[in-house]
Formats: structure tokens, sequence, C-alpha cells
């Protein structure tokens, strides 16, 4: 097959059909930025999210009288648990202390106890990786299987909110995706369609003169990728445009310099030609469809 | 190079052709003559697969019609020269374009590809309007650049349908001249024709069909 002249007929076409093509690149463009923004903001939520475990504790409280070698055994292997941060004992008498200082001008409420009220416990922090929550419950149930381990306390409600949370806009965002790479690559479906029609004449004499299914596909599978390369570009470039107002964002919003999304915003600058162009085969493709003689 | 075995078409239940049994050989020329409807034209179209036989056997060269795949009827395709009757020239293209299509199809270059389109033009006397469009050329330009699409990929076997149709009787016989010429070149020449002069007195079989059935060959 003569590669040259296959991308010289879909640049031709491309020229004479310029507003159909046009329109088709512009649509496809505005469905890859809305793609790319649902990516970013799934890429964001899992920032926030990701750093969410090491922002809670939990709290073992241990039974009175649990001996001094199993609480150092415990620390021992927390500390080796790789879900776990970090594991520090605090005593009953500087939990009793700590208290006091918390209730400043009130510390009189605990003044008069005869012996200290408070158990020993330990203070977990957990690594990022524990956000799975399943893992967590594990982990809180083994801890709470631990014989002289009397309660456990940590942010169980306000947790399992975030995850669901993070989980339904997950789902819902990628449902929404999915809906919109279908409507981009139906887009490039009936373009190549309308295309295909217009030279359907001249299409007929190519297999009367022995054309096979690869040469007559060949420069509409090319038209389809420039149109999708186009779309990208328009994507690219709309992008571009909210990654400078981000960047303007994050010299007065700290949290959103926090985020440090910019990398990944501008990964997306090659990122949504190479899709336009793989989508736009992908279109060209389906609708072109077997070449039946 | 090209056998039918008892063929028929039918057309929506009208009977195109009917029990067609002929052969014809290597590097002869012949002509298929009848009155408009006989069925000159879809006896042409199932030589090139364009239609399938619906009974009876069709071989072409070593292509067995009534069971060629959908990938084996380009490689056909590729053996065939065709004149249409209509010429199906692409308007959108030049003459040079026109011409050089059957070669990109077999994947040569613009640079492989001149010369045979100029020597396939010069053959037609048509070498000065390479660079014309379809439209501005009058009705026997655009034939002889039918032709010369036809024969640029110098074809096994060469079809033309009603290739004289617009043509006065100077240019008629200049037209009948190329296939000569190419016929002597060992391609196998088929002439759909209605016109009597091309085949009386040119020592060719002629096959006479009549409301889709052969009615006789003779050698005229």
């Amino acid at each position: 097959m003569s590669t040259g002249y296959s991308f010289r007929f879909a640049f031709e076409s491309l020229k004479k059909d310029f507003w159909i093509n046009v329109i088709a690149a512009l649509s496809a463009g505005v469905g890859l930025f809305l793609v790319a923004i649902l990516s970013i903001t799934f890429y964001s939520i899992n920032s926030v999210t990701k750093k969410l475990p090491e922002k809670f504790t939990i709290i073992l409280y241990l039974k009175d009288n649990t001996p001094a070698d199993e609480i150092n055994k415990l620390l021992t292997d927390l500390k080796n648990n790789s879900m776990v941060k970090s594991a520090r004992l605090i005593t009953k008498d500087s939990a009793l202390n700590e208290l006091k200082k918390r209730l400043k001008d009130s510390s009189f409420l605990v003044e008069g106890l005869d012996e200290n009220p408070l158990p020993d416990s330990v203070e977990i922090r957990l690594s990022s990786e524990a956000v799975e929550k399943a893992l967590l419950k594990d982990f809180i149930k083994e801890l709470r299987s631990i014989s002289y381990v009397d309660d456990v306390d940590y942010g169980e409600e306000l947790m399992e909110s975030i995850v669901m949370i993070k989980k339904t806009v997950e789902t819902s965002g990628i449902a929404f995706m999915a809906v919109i790479l279908t409507g981009i690559v139906f887009n490039f479906y009936t373009t190549i369609k309308i295309l295909f029609y217009r030279r359907k004449e001249e299409i007929e004499t190519f297999k009367l003169l022995g054309a096979s299914g690869g040469f007559i596909r060949a420069p509409f599978l090319i038209e389809g990728s420039a149109i999708g390369i186009a779309g990208g570009l328009v994507a690219s470039f709309m992008l571009f445009g909210l990654t400078q107002v981000f960047g303007l964002l994050s010299q007065r919003l700290p949290f959103i310099a926090s985020l440090n999304i910019q990398p990944y915003m501008l990964s997306f600058l090659i990122i949504l030609p190479l899709s336009g162009a793989l989508l736009g085969v992908a279109g060209a493709f389906l609708s072109i469809g077997r070449i039946r003689y | 190079m090209i056998h039918f075995e008892g063929v028929s078409k039918i057309y929506e239940k009208q009977l195109a052709l009917k029990e067609i049994t002929l052969s014809i050989e290597k590097g002869e020329l012949v002509f298929v003559t009848g009155p408009s409807g006989a069925g000159k034209t879809t006896l042409l179209k199932l030589i090139y697969a364009h239609e399938r036989p619906d009974k009876g056997r069709l071989v072409v060269g070593d292509y067995d019609l009534s069971v060629i795949t959908q990938k084996e009827i380009p490689l056909l395709r590729r053996m065939i020269g065709i004149v249409f009757q209509d010429f199906r020239l692409i308007d959108t293209k030049t003459v040079f374009e026109n011409v050089a299509m059957p070669l990109r199809i077999r994947g040569l270059s613009d640079r492989d590809l001149k010369d045979f389109v100029f020597d396939s033009l010069r053959l037609v006397n048509l070498r000065h309007k390479i660079e014309a469009y379809p439209p501005t050329l009058s009705g026997g330009e655009q034939q002889r650049v039918a032709i010369a699409r036809a024969i640029v990929a110098e074809p096994q076997i060469l079809l033309a349908d009603e290739p004289t149709g617009n043509l006065d009787p100077e240019n008629t016989k200049a037209i009948m001249d190329i296939f000569k010429e190419i016929n002597a070149r060992g391609t196998t020449v088929v002439i759909a024709t209605h016109n009597p002069d091309l085949y009386t007195h040119s020592g060719r079989r002629v096959f006479k069909l009549q409301e889709g059935s052969l009615t006789g060959v003779e050698v005229l």
C-alpha cells in the first residue's frame, strides 16, 4: 500500500470537508477536556484522602495491671507493623497530667481523686497505606482481640463516611467518563461515516480497480486520528489555561498548593492528543466496518 | 482464461443470464454482442466479481468465482482492467491521478508509477492532458482516459463495456487499434458492444446474446 498516498488522500479530505472536521475536533476537544478535569478531580481527592489515615489516631486503652513486658512487646509489634506509622505509650500518670493541662482552670475537678482513674494507653498513628477500609477494620479487630486491651477508640464513622464519599465520587465519575468517552468515539464514528459516504462513488471505483480493504480504510483511519489529535490539542490548550489559573490560585490559597496537582495536569497536555488520536482511530475503524465487495 | 459453465444470473426473479456456457482462451480478443438488455454488462460484471452467479460455475484465471472469498476479490480484480460503460472516472482527480490509481492500489510509489502512466496516456494520445480534470474533457477523451487506466497496470484480462459508445468513427477506429495492440501484447480482451462495425470483418469470435441466452458464437 502506498502510505504517502493514504496520507495525501486523508489530508485532501480534511481540507475538503474542513468545517465538518473542525466541528468534530472541537466537540472531541470539549469531551476530552471534561475527561481530563474528572481525572484531575479524582487525583485531587486521592491526594487529600491518601494522607487521611495519618490524621487519625487509634487509642488502645489497656487493662489495669498490664505487665510492663507485655506493653513493651505490644509496642514493638506495632512498630513492626507496616500499617503503623508510630506507636507511643501514654502512661496513666502522663494521661492525668495531660488532662490537668487541658482542663486548666477547672483542674480542681481531678484534684480530689484518691487514685488516678485513667488507664495506660497506646496512641497509634497510621501510615497512608492503611486507608483501605477493609484493612483498617481487620487491624482494629486484631487490636480488640488482644487480651489486655480494654477498648479501642478511633474515628470509625468519620473515616467510613469519607471512604464512602470517595468511592461514590469515583464510581459516578468513572461512569460519567465512560459516557463522555463513548460520546467522543460516536462523534468520530459519525464524522467518518459522513466523510465515507461523501466519497462513496470514489470508493466504489477503488474497489472495482482492485483496492484492498486496507487501502480503502487507511485514509479514514489517518483522518480519524488527525481529527482526534486536533481535538486533543484543543483540550490541551484549555487545560493549559486552567493550569495557569491554578498557578495563580496556588499563590493565594495554600490548600491548592498542597494538592500539588500542576505536574499531573501538565502531563495531560501530552496524554490528551494521544488519547484523541486513539479514540479517532477507534471511531473511524468502527465507522468503516468491513469492506464488502 | 475465462470459463462459464451453465452460469445463470437472476435479478429480482428476472433472469438476466440463462445457463451460459462459453470459454475464452488466454490471449484471445472476443466480442460479446446483442441488443440493450441482452445481458452483456451482466456477463462482464460476473467476470470481475461485481455480481455472483446464482447457478453454474465461473472460473477466471485461477479463481473459481462461485467460491471466491472477499479477500480474493481485490486480487482477482488486479488481474483485470475494466473500461466501464460510464467510465467511472474520479472528477476531483486529474487525468494523471485517475490513470495512476490502479498502480497506487498495487502499492507503487509516485516515482515508480510515472513512466507507466505516461506510456499509457501516450498510447491513447492524451499525454498532453495529464493535468486536466475529467469534467473538462470531451466524451471521447474521457473514454480514452478510462482505457488508459484499464491498461496501465498491464492486466491479464481487459474488459470493455461499450468502449466506443460515445465516439465518432475516427476515434472508434483509434480505440479499436489500441485494443488490438494490447491484445497483441498477450492480454485477453473481451469487448461488449452492440456496434456491428466493431466486430464485422474482425476475424474474431463473437458471442451473441439475446434476452440473457447465448444464441450463437461466430467468427466474423
